[in-house]
C-alpha cells in the first residue's frame, strides 16, 4: 500500500479513534470473558452455578458467542497497538471493528426476531417465557457504541480521492 | 423483414464484468461475482436489436490469450475457430493498464474489435481520467464507455456494434518486437504457408508468435503438418525462453507507451478495500474472523429460518391430515397423505434454510471476501498440499457441488485440479443442510445451529485430510504458487443477491416437485407391498430391502429405516429426509415429523450424530457422479471418488458412534 504523502505531519491525529478503540476493545473483551466463564462454568459445574454479574449484564453460558466478543475485542485492541506506533493504517482495525460488530450484532437481532415469531405469532410451546429480554446478550448491547461511531464517522472512513488520507 | 445476423463475443480479463454486461444486453441471469473465474463455460444469448439480430457470447476470463487454464483455452479457441463478427474486449476502466496486455494478443488475432470500458463509475470516482479519443486513435479500435451493473451505455454499445458490421474490412495495429524477432516470425510464416491443407482459420502471424513463445497447445494444433518438422527447427534453433520472455517486454513497452498517452490516474490511495483488507487477511486475525463469520451465517440459517420453517410445516401437517381423512378408498389417501405430502413435504420445510443460505453465499461472492478467503487459507492450503484457489470451490459447494466441482476449471495445474474435483463433494451443499435441520433440530434442540456449523466444518476437515492423503499417494506433486487478484470490496446489489437466491431457492422446489417426487412414490409403493402388509412395517417391501443392508450399517447405530432412507438418498441427499417423513408418515398425521423421530428409541442423539455426518460424506449424489465423470473424463477417478468417499463415511461413523457409545452417551 503507497501512502502519498510528503510527511508524517501531514497524517491525521488518531487520538480519537484510538480512545474509543481502547474503550469499545476493552469493554468487549471483558464480557467476552465474563461470558466464556459463564460457558465453561456451565459445563464444569452444573447449570445452577451463577458466575457473579452475569445475571445483570444478560451474560448468556455461550462459549462460541464469547470467542465473537473475544475476536471483536481483539480488532479493537490491535488497531491501538498499532497506532500508538505511530502507524496511521492502524485506523483500519477501529473501522473494521466496527463493521463485525453490527454484523454480529445484526445477527443475534434478527435470530431474536425469530424468536419473536415463534412466541407471539405461531405461540410454539417452547417459547411461553420468552420476552423481548430472553435474548439480550452483550453482543447485541454493546454494539451501541459501534453503531454511534460508525453514522458520526461515516464520512471519516472515506479516504479523500486525491492524497488517500482521511479525513479525521 | 428478415433480421440481419450478428454474431459478437464478450471477452476480457476476469471480474472486469462481462457477464453484467451479458446480462443487461441479454436479459439472461448468468451467474456474477466479486471474484476472478466466476464464468467458466461460454454461454449464450440472442436480442433483437433495429433490423438485426444479435448472438452474444459470453466467454470466461482471461488474463492472456497464453491458455494456461482449462477456462482460457474455452475463451481462446472460440475466438478463433468460431470466427465471431466482432470481438468484444470487456476492460475494467479502473485498471486499464494491466487489461491492455490482453488487448496486445487479440489484436494479433486478427479480428475486429471493439473495446467497452466498463466500470466508469469506478474510474470517476476514484478521480481517474481516460481520453477516449487518444485510446481510439492509439489502438485503432472504437471504444465504448459502460456501466453495466446500472445499464448504462448499452444502446451506445448495440449502436457501435451495428457500425461495425457495416464497415466490412479493418487493419488493426500490431507490435512490432524488434528485427531479431521479427525475422524469425517472417521465417516460420513462410514455412507454415507452404502447407495448402492448414487451418486457415489461424493467422500464420500469430500461429508463428505463439510458436516462439513456446505454446504447446498451438505446436500441438499444427503437429499434423507436412511442415511441422521445418518449423520446429527453426523453433529448436533459438533460446526460447528468451524469446518468450523478449516477446512479452516488447508488449509491456508498448503499453508502457501508449497508456500515459490515453489515461492519468489518481493517486494510489489509502482505500476502503486496503483498509478492510489490512483487517481481514491479517496473520493472526484472518482465519479467526474467517470461521466467526461462517458460524454467524449458519447460525441466521438455522435460527431465523426456523419460524418460517414452523409455519410451513403446520400447513402441511394440515394439509396431510385433511387429505387423509376425505380421500377415498385408503390406499388413495395414503399414497397422498402419507407418501407424498408427507415425503415432499418434509422437504419443502426446509425452504427457508435454503433461501437465507443462498442469500448469505451471494453476498460472500458479491463482496469480493470470497477472494481473500482464499487467499487467507493459502498458506494452510498449501501446507497440505492444496492450491489457495481450491478454497473457491470448496466454499461455493456450500451451495451446490455440481457448479463448484466446475468452477475448478479455473485451477491452471492439472493436479491440483483433480484434487479439488475429489474432494469438493465433501463439502455440505444445500440438498444436505435439511438432514442436519431435521436431525440436530430434533436431538439438540437450541444448540443445533452449533451442531450444524460442526458438521460443515467436518466437511471441510475431511475434504482437507483427504487432499493431504491423496497428494502422498495417488496425485504426486506440489501444488502450483498462488497467484490471483484480489478484487475490491464492493457493496453487493440487493437485486443480484435476491436473484440468486430465487434461482437457486427455486431449484430446490422444482427437485422437490420432480425427482423427489418420483423417490417418494417409489417409497410410498415398496412399503405399501407386498399386497395385504402393514404401511411401513418390517413385513413391507421398504422393510426387507433396510433388513438387507442393515447388518452393514448396524455399527453405525442405524436402525433399518435410515438405511431404507440412505439408500434412496443416493440419488439426491433430501430424498434421506423425504423417505423419512414417508416412512414415520404412517397413522395419525397431526404429529410433527420431528416429534415422530424424539418418540422412535431406534434413534437417539448419538445415532443422529452419525447420521449426519454419514450422510454428509457417504456418496456424491448422481448429479454430481456425472460432473465429475464429465470434469475428469475418466471414470477410474469417478468410481475413486464413490468408493473412497462411501469408506471415509462408514469409518466417520462408526468413530462417532462407537466412540459416543464408549464415552456413555
Ligand atoms: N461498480 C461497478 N461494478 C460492476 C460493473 N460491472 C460489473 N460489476 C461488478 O463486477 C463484478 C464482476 O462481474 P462479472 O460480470 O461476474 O465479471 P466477469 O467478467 O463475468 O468475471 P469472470 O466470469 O470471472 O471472468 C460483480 O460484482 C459485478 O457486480 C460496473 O459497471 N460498475
Ligand atoms: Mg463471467
Amino acid at each position: 500500500m503507497v501512502i502519498k504523502g510528503d510527511s508524517v505531519n501531514e497524517m491525521p491525529d488518531t487520538r480519537i479513534p484510538m480512545i474509543f478503540s481502547i474503550i469499545t476493545g476493552t469493554l468487549y473483551i471483558f464480557l467476552g470473558l465474563l461470558q466464556l466463564s459463564s460457558g465453561i462454568g456451565r459445563i464444569l459445574l452444573g447449570p445452577d452455578v451463577q458466575i457473579p454479574l452475569t445475571n445483570i449484564l444478560f451474560i448468556p453460558a455461550d462459549i462460541i458467542g464469547a470467542f465473537v466478543l473475544l475476536l471483536i475485542g481483539t480488532v479493537f485492541i490491535y488497531g491501538v497497538m498499532e497506532m500508538r506506533n505511530g502507524i496511521y493504517e492502524g485506523v483500519s482495525y477501529a473501522y473494521v471493528g466496527i463493521l463485525i460488530a453490527l454484523i454480529f450484532a445484526s445477527i443475534y437481532i434478527l435470530v431474536s426476531t425469530g424468536n419473536m415469531l415463534e412466541a407471539y405469532l405461531l405461540k410454539n410451546e417452547d417459547f411461553v417465557d420468552w420476552t423481548l429480554l430472553s435474548d439480550m446478550r452483550p453482543g447485541i448491547y454493546l454494539a451501541a457504541l459501534p453503531l454511534i461511531a460508525f453514522i458520526k464517522w461515516k464520512d471519516m472512513f472515506d479516504p479523500t480521492p486525491e492524497t488517500g488520507v482521511l479525513k479525521l | 423483414m428478415e433480421k440481419r445476423e450478428i454474431k459478437i463475443a464478450l471477452t476480457g480479463n476476469p471480474n472486469v464484468g462481462k457477464t453484467t454486461l451479458f446480462n443487461a444486453l441479454t436479459g439472461s441471469r448468468q451467474h456474477v461475482g466479486n471474484w476472478p473465474g466466476v464464468t467458466v463455460e461460454k454461454k449464450s444469448g440472442r436480442i433483437s436489436y433495429k433490423e438485426y439480430d444479435i448472438e452474444v457470447i459470453d466467454l470466461p476470463g482471461t488474463y492472456s490469450l497464453t491458455a494456461y487454464s482449462m477456462d482460457e483455452i474455452v475463451a481462446r479457441d472460440f475466438i478463433i475457430e468460431e470466427k465471431p463478427d466482432l470481438v468484444i474486449q470487456v476492460v475494467d476502466a479502473s485498471n486499464l493498464e494491466r487489461n491492455l496486455y490482453l488487448t496486445t494478443q487479440l489484436m494479433e488475432l486478427g479480428s475486429q474489435m471493439l473495446i467497452v470500458l466498463n466500470m466508469c463509475d469506478i474510474a470517476e470516482e476514484r478521480g481517474d481520467r481516460i481520453y477516449i479519443d487518444k485510446m481510439q486513435e492509439l489502438l485503432a479500435t472504437p471504444v465504448i464507455t459502460t456501466v453495466a451493473t446500472q445499464k448504462k451505455g448499452i444502446c451506445d454499445l448495440l449502436d457501435k456494434v451495428i457500425e461495425q458490421k457495416q464497415i466490412e474490412q479493418h487493419h488493426g495495429h500490431e507490435i512490432g518486437y524488434g528485427n531479431e524477432i521479427e525475422e524469425k516470425i517472417l521465417e516460420i510464416e513462410k514455412v507454415l504457408s507452404e502447407d495448402e491443407t492448414r487451418d486457415k482459420r489461424y493467422p500464420l502471424r500469430w500461429v508463428s508468435i505463439r510458436l516462439l513463445e513456446g505454446d504447446s497447445n498451438v505446436r500441438q494444433k499444427i503437429s499434423d503438418s507436412p511442415v511441422y518438422e521445418r518449423a520446429m527447427a527453426i523453433i529448436d534453433s533459438i533460446d526460447q525462453e528468451e524469446y518468450e520472455a523478449e516477446i512479452a517486454d516488447k508488449r509491456y513497452l508498448a503499453i508502457n507507451t501508449v497508456f500515459p498517452q490515453m489515461c492519468t490516474r489518481a493517486n494510489d490511495t489509502l482505500t476502503k478495500s486496503d483498509m478492510i483488507d489490512r483487517v481481514l487477511t491479517n496473520k493472526y486475525l484472518g482465519i479467526p474472523i474467517f470461521l466467526a463469520l461462517m458460524w454467524g451465517a449458519f447460525e441466521l440459517t438455522f435460527a431465523f429460518a426456523t419460524p418460517f420453517m414452523d409455519m410451513i410445516d403446520i400447513a402441511a401437517t394440515w394439509f396431510a391430515d385433511y387429505v387423509s381423512s376425505s380421500l377415498h378408498p385408503d390406499w388413495l389417501a395414503s399414497l397422498v397423505g402419507d407418501g407424498i405430502i408427507g415425503g415432499v413435504g418434509a422437504v419443502l420445510v426446509f425452504v427457508p434454510n435454503i433461501f437465507i443460505l443462498f442469500f448469505l453465499l451471494s453476498l460472500l461472492e458479491g463482496s469480493g471476501y470470497l477472494a481473500r478467503a482464499a487467499f487467507i487459507m493459502d498458506k494452510l492450503m498449501y501446507k497440505i498440499g492444496m492450491h489457495g484457489k481450491s478454497f473457491i470451490p470448496m466454499l461455493m459447494g456450500f451451495g451446490c457441488n455440481v457448479p463448484a466441482i466446475m468452477a475448478a476449471r479455473s485451477i491452471e495445474d492439472d493436479k491440483d485440479r483433480l484434487i479439488t474435483i475429489l474432494i469438493v463433494p465433501f463439502v455440505s451443499c444445500g440438498a444436505r443442510l435439511p438432514i442436519y435441520v431435521l436431525f440436530a433440530g430434533t436431538f439438540f434442540g437450541r444448540q443445533a445451529g452449533t451442531v450444524i456449523f460442526a458438521m460443515y466444518i467436518l466437511g471441510i476437515l475431511i475434504a482437507i485430510i483427504s487432499a493431504k492423503l491423496l497428494r502422498g499417494t495417488v496425485v504426486k506433486g506440489k501444488p502450483a504458487p498462488f497467484i490471483m487478484e484480489l478484487p475490491p470490496y464492493r457493496v453487493p446489489t440487493f437485486k443480484t443477491s435476491v436473484i440468486h437466491m430465487w434461482d437457486n431457492g427455486f431449484m430446490y422446489i422444482k427437485k422437490a416437485g420432480s425427482i423427489i417426487l418420483v423417490g417418494v412414490v417409489v417409497i410410498w409403493i415398496m412399503a405399501s407391498f407386498p399386497w395385504g402388509v402393514e404401511y411401513g412395517s418390517e413385513a413391507s417391501y421398504v422393510g426387507s430391502l433396510g433388513h438387507a443392508v442393515e447388518p452393514l450399517l448396524k455399527p453405525l447405530g442405524f436402525d433399518w429405516k435410515i438405511s431404507v432412507a440412505l439408500i434412496f438418498g443416493l440419488v439426491a441427499k433430501e430424498i434421506v429426509v423425504a423417505s423419512m417423513g414417508v416412512l414415520y408418515g404412517a397413522g395419525d398425521n397431526s404429529e410433527a415429523l420431528s416429534e415422530r423421530l424424539l418418540a422412535d428409541p431406534g434413534i437417539t442423539a448419538l445415532s443422529s450424530l452419525s447420521l449426519m455426518a454419514f450422510s454428509l460424506l457417504y456418496m456424491p449424489c448422481v448429479a454430481t457422479v456425472g460432473v465429475i465423470k464429465k470434469e475428469t473424463g475418466s471414470w477410474k477417478w469417478t468410481m475413486f471418488a464413490i468408493i473412497y468417499g462411501v469408506l471415509v463415511a462408514w469409518i466417520t461413523a462408526f468413530i462417532i458412534y462407537q466412540g459416543g457409545r464408549l464415552l456413555g452417551y
